[in-house]
């Protein structure tokens, strides 16, 4: 293999594509589309590799705890998956997670993903699912768009992106997925695109007017003789009477577009017939197919399965294969190509020759002169001799093997989410959303550890008339549960055993949630030590099984690790906590550079001063800290927030800054306010003259610096 | 637009690479015998890792976050990052220099074998000398994220039981860590043109570096301090240091002798030496393992082929009874057992039964699994439970993930997913199955680099 082919492919890792680029700012909103997901792959592999993480280790706590501190800076996160072979949510319940269930058995089946960050806007799109062969080991096409102010072509094409999906996934709409379409909106609104003659468009195919392959067509120029169609596809419909080819064909024909001698080729996958020949693998009709009578010589090649010394990184020689699953149309002529790749297999629902298609994402690209010779790049490299489809292609053809079932899906039952109560909204409950057309007669939900249904959380019987949206009351155990096994299980008639589907939560509740069932607010010592600069954020929450069992409600208090237990000796602590007021201004100086929902971690989250001021107040209700003490602490930290509203801010986000520093400032103000009516008697006299003095005193002298 | 991307779409487009993931994946261990190897992997070799098996990284550790000047009034986190960068930094160029030497020199004098993103490095350096540059700076990608997969993410664990740093500060010990980096530096001749590029994020003119990748060559003899120290860490630790002395003294017949080979050809001479009774307990019982291992591993993978073989992706419990191969984990198994119960019973060495318990539950396993071999579906029910346990993060507190198998109904096993782990592809005997690597290589490669030391 030469030196550049090796370049070639190191430039190909699609994983390569989702590592972080530091001039496009921080990753603030997330969207996924895909047929599958492996949760575990996304979680291990996907996730620290979009953010950035550094080592992981799926069995490390803080590694967990370091990717869920970057999931709750998400503003949103979503991920629409085709129901039927849904198997398990991510852990995090910061990802909202969305089983599409089509009706006439048509499937979601795009694969986009949308990353809008703080200064562009990524798009992913091709061919690959979110798992592990979709993004290391399967050949799969893909098209990375990046959206930037200084790149107006992929402004257009991100634009149409985002304009398509989100008409087309109107249906499954959230709060969360209208979050991301809003902060795509504001870069996209700011950003100038390309007004030149288009000759790219994005596809979403399925549930419009015009199915893909009149699209497709559309597009090729009048008049102009296609000589060569090349189809590449992993997955087939057979081709009898009226078939997929028939009707593509046909249809070129019939607009006078197809050359007297055309070609037809078409790639699929290989199954190996001894160990480096392959036969290409095609449903059984193709067997008898015979392509003269559409009048093209139509030919069946196997994609080459083998992985080259070039693209084995390990030099160890890997000896499996790689499954073909890229989808791609390519029609050429003398003056023009059009080329078509995205999730759309050359299948009856894939292209949309039937009436229920999948939902499918691809681009058309259309180049002419020099230009087009690069279209060919997107065309595997085959293995073995072409098979003639003549008719009696028996034996030179695999039979490819027919679809596996499919499993049940309760199509009823919307949506299960875990929402703010509306009288008390710092308890959650169970909303479920029904679709009573669909409904059935009885059905139940379960906790989805329960092998039978005895106490079910919802049960529905045959005489029980239910509302469109059903609110579930949880006592603290159910909700427990359900927030570690972020899943519910739905029985009904179709499925006794039960289905699993996932449990989201509301969007204005994921910033309450604990970074991991279990954790507990971090100590006060733990937090100075992490402003001090002493340890990492990731180990501010020691892993759960470190701590007392049965005793969930105790903060970390221990200090253990620090070696010395010094958390009773006042003087000791009041030093420290004025080592770490430095660290307090710079970890809120840093903030107020990153987008809104960082802003808000480090001003009211679990590792913030207000967190800070209760501590301290706690303390002092504990007979660990004199009310003296605690005042002199929280006027500090009320300086610190003092501070942090006059640091520099970027522009846009100046406003909710401000209103996020006075919503921290008004809840220090009010641990201050409890200290000074429940301690007045402890507190010296002059203490509210102390308090008022330093204020005046501090603030222009700060700001000065 | 990238190399690479099919030209003229103006935005990259393209058939993607293959991009197998390196790093540790437990999905690589449906029957939970990792926690059993990496045990008995520690009682012969403790503190090394396979993929650790290029020596001449410690020095680079060393030597690159050595070059980190410290302020100390830095908080901690700080000065973390700053050895953090230098080392990163002082890595790229290392690696950089390495692959311009090789093109300047014969490459087979020079091989690249070893050196972590190889192939980022000579894109850098086709970059570089199609630009006509005279001078480099470290600012191209090594690797698609250089912490994990690069020298932190695979040395640092090593270099940390090794004592030369300590991983969680990035400080060099003043022992074995600093030292080798001053020395290091100073017999390879390092240019202060490149410890400056390497503190303040500069450049060098590439004559510098391709000198200096001679003298440095990832292939290049070992100096004499590298000899020194390193063979100070390895025979830190006397279990190590007595496993290294026994590999010296056997290295490998040939280029096809496996480790598990290797081991076997070992144990008669350990059971000779009174004062390595530990590793031929160790050894003795890794053989033991191996076996279990690998035909249970056999009847699993055979679960998952069957299934996958048939469009359902279901079998029910008549094809398995008929199948040879797990009538064949069947008839083999509970001997294999019964030899690694023996071989761990009749242990003598205080030191190798110490924490014998972290093999409890894989034992447990093993025995329940043997004694149900008396019928197939009774071996196919402890597998599959033992794999649903194993997914489920029972057994190491991992992330909960999904069984490849399950019974979806009684007398009916079915894959969970279409495309799942294994190996997906048919095996029909043991040594199908690949053991694990005991780090032998690993132990050679500081063997080598640390002779007449």
């Amino acid at each position: 293999m030469s030196k550049s082919s090796k370049s070639n492919s190191a430039d190909c890792k699609l994983m390569d594509r989702l590592v972080p680029d530091e001039s496009h700012g921080r990753l603030v909103g997330l969207l996924g589309t895909t047929y599958e997901l492996q949760p575990e792959f996304f979680e291990t592999d996907f996730l620290p590799t979009l953010f950035g993480l550094g080592a992981w280790d799926d069995r490390s706590w803080s590694s967990r705890i370091a990717l869920e501190k970057k999931l709750s800076e998400l503003e949103a996160a979503t991920l629409l998956l085709d129901a039927h072979p849904y198997r398990a949510r991510p852990r995090s319940l910061r990802i909202e997670v969305q089983p599409v269930c089509m009706p006439g058995g048509a499937s979601l089946h795009a694969k986009v993903l949308v990353g809008v960050y703080e200064k562009a806007i990524r798009v992913i799109l091709g061919s690959a699912n979110l798992t592990e062969p979709g993004y290391r080991r399967n050949r799969e096409v893909v098209a990375a768009l990046t959206a930037t102010a200084e790149r107006p072509v992929e402004v257009r094409l991100v634009r149409d992106v985002i304009d398509q999906v989100r008409d087309r996934l109107q249906p499954w709409q959230t709060p969360s997925v209208s979050r991301i379409w809003e902060l795509a909106d504001e870069h996209l609104g700011d950003w100038t695109a390309a007004a030149a003659p288009r000759q790219e468009w994005f596809v979403w195919s399925g549930g419009g007017e015009t199915p893909l392959w009149q699209q497709f067509l559309s597009q090729w120029p009048d008049g102009e003789p296609v000589g060569q169609v090349t189809i590449v596809s992993p997955f087939w419909s057979e081709e009898k009477t009226q078939g997929p080819l028939a009707t593509f064909i046909g249809e070129l024909r019939r607009r006078n577009a197809l050359a007297a001698a055309a070609e037809l080729r078409l790639l699929t996958s290989a199954e190996p017939k001894t160990a480096d020949t392959f036969l290409p693998k095609l449903p059984e009709s193709f067997a008898s197919f015979d392509s003269t009578a559409l009048g093209v010589a139509a030919t069946a090649l196997a994609v080459d399965p083998r992985v080259t010394s070039g693209e084995d990184d390990s030099g160890l020689g890997f000896l499996g294969q790689r499954s073909l699953h890229a989808k791609v149309v390519l029609l050429e002529g003398p003056e023009t190509s059009l080329a078509y790749f995205g999730s759309a297999n050359f299948t009856r629902r894939g292209w949309g020759f039937m009436s229920t298609p999948n939902l499918e994402a691809g681009l058309i690209l259309r180049r002419a002169g020099a230009d087009r010779a690069g279209l060919k790049g997107l065309i595997p490299r085959t293995k073995g001799p072409p098979v003639s489809l003549n008719g009696s292609a028996h034996g030179r053809i695999a039979a490819a093997e027919p679809t596996p079932e499919t499993s049940a899906w309760p199509r009823f039952v919307r949506d299960v989410r875990l929402v703010p109560s509306a009288p008390d909204s710092s308890r959650l409950e169970l909303v479920v959303q029904v679709d009573i057309d669909t409904e059935e007669l009885s059905w139940c939900i379960t906790h989805a550890g329960d092998e039978v249904p005895n106490e079910p959380l919802l049960e529905k019987s045959p005489d029980r008339t239910i509302e469109r949206q059903i609110r579930v009351a949880l006592t603290p155990r159910q909700l427990e549960r359900i927030l570690r096994e972020q899943e519910v299980c739905v029985r009904w008639s179709e499925c006794e055993t039960g289905r699993n589907i996932p449990v989201n939560v509301a969007l204005d509740a994921r910033a309450e949630l604990p970074l991991c069932p279990g954790t507990t607010t971090p100590a006060e010592l733990h937090l100075i030590a992490y402003y001090q600069g002493q340890v990492a954020w990731e180990d501010l929450y020691p892993e759960p099984a470190e701590l007392a069992e049965g005793d969930e409600t105790r903060t970390t208090d221990n200090d253990e690790q620090f070696g010395v237990d010094t958390s009773r000796i006042q003087s000791y602590l009041i030093r420290e906590f004025v080592e770490a007021l430095t660290g307090i201004r710079d970890d809120l100086a840093r903030a107020a550079q990153a987008p809104p929902q960082c802003m808000r971690l480090a001003l009211l989250g679990q590792v913030s001063p207000v967190t800070l001021a209760r501590h301290v107040l706690k303390a002092v209700r504990e007979n660990q800290r004199t009310p003296t003490a605690a005042g002199f602490q929280l006027v500090e930290i009320l300086g610190c927030l003092e501070s942090a509203r006059h640091t520099a801010v970027t522009d846009k986000y100046r406003a909710k800054w401000d209103a996020l520093v006075t919503e921290a400032t008004g809840r220090v103000h009010g641990v201050l306010t409890q200290l000074t009516r429940q301690y007045s008697d402890d507190l010296p006299e002059s203490f509210g003259v102390y308090v008022e003095t330093i204020q005046n005193h501090w603030r222009p002298q700060e700001i000065a610096e | 637009m990238s190399s690479g991307t099919i030209p003229a779409a103006g935005f990259p487009v393209f058939l993607t690479s293959f991009d197998p993931s390196d790093l540790p994946s437990a999905s690589l261990d449906p029957l939970g015998f990792e926690r059993g190897y990496l045990f008995l992997a520690d009682k012969i070799l403790p503190g090394l890792t396979n993929v650790a098996n290029c020596p001449r990284y410690f020095s680079i550790l060393c030597a690159g976050t050595s070059l980190a000047s410290i302020d100390g009034s830095l908080s901690l986190r700080q000065q973390y990052q700053h050895r953090l960068d230098c080392l990163l930094r002082f890595e790229r160029f290392w690696a950089l220099a390495s692959v311009l030497a090789t093109r300047e020199e014969d490459a087979e004098g020079f091989p690249l074998g070893g050196l972590r993103g190889v192939r980022y490095a000579n894109r850098a350096a086709d970059a570089i000398l199609a630009a006509g540059k005279k001078r480099v700076h470290a600012d191209f990608a090594l690797l698609s994220r250089q912490v994990p997969y690069g020298v932190v993410g695979m040395y640092g664990a090593v270099a940390n039981e090794m004592r030369f740093w300590d991983r969680k500060t990035l400080r060099l010990t003043a022992g074995l860590g600093d030292p080798l980096a001053e020395g290091f530096l100073k017999q390879s001749e390092t240019p202060a043109r490149i410890i400056r590029a390497v503190r303040d994020d500069g450049d060098v003119p590439i004559r510098t570096l391709v000198e200096w990748g001679r003298r440095v060559h990832v292939a290049a003899d070992y100096y004499d301090i590298e000899r020194t120290h390193l063979s100070e860490a390895l025979h830190r630790n006397p279990v190590r240091s007595r496993m290294a002395a026994v590999l010296n003294r056997f290295p490998p017949e040939d280029e096809d002798q496996t480790e598990l080979e290797r081991l076997a050809a070992i144990l008669p001479e350990l059971e000779q030496q009174p004062g390595n009774r530990d590793l031929f307990d160790a050894v003795r019982a890794i053989l033991a393992y191996e076996q279990c291992y690998r035909l249970a591993l056999l009847g699993f993978e055979r679960l998952l082929w069957l299934c996958r073989s048939v469009p359902s992706a279901a079998v029910d419990n008549g094809t398995v009874l008929n199948d040879h191969v797990i009538e064949r984990v069947c008839t083999d198994l509970p001997a294999a057992v019964r030899q690694l119960a023996s071989a761990i019973e009749t242990a003598a060495s205080p030191q190798f039964r110490e924490g014998l318990d972290h093999i409890a539950d894989i034992r447990m396993f093993l025995e329940l699994a043997a004694s149900a071999c008396t019928s197939a579906v009774g071996l196919i029910d402890v597998l599959i439970g033992r794999h649903r346990d194993v997914q489920h993060g029972k057994l190491d507190h991992g992330r909960r993930k999904l069984p490849w198998l399950e019974r979806p109904t009684p007398g009916r096993i079915s894959l969970t997913m279409t495309r799942t782990g294994g190996l997906n592809r048919d095996v029909t005997r043991p040594a199908d199955i690949t053991p694990h690597p005991y780090r032998l290589a690993s132990a050679d490669a500081l063997n080598r680099a640390t002779r007449d030391a």
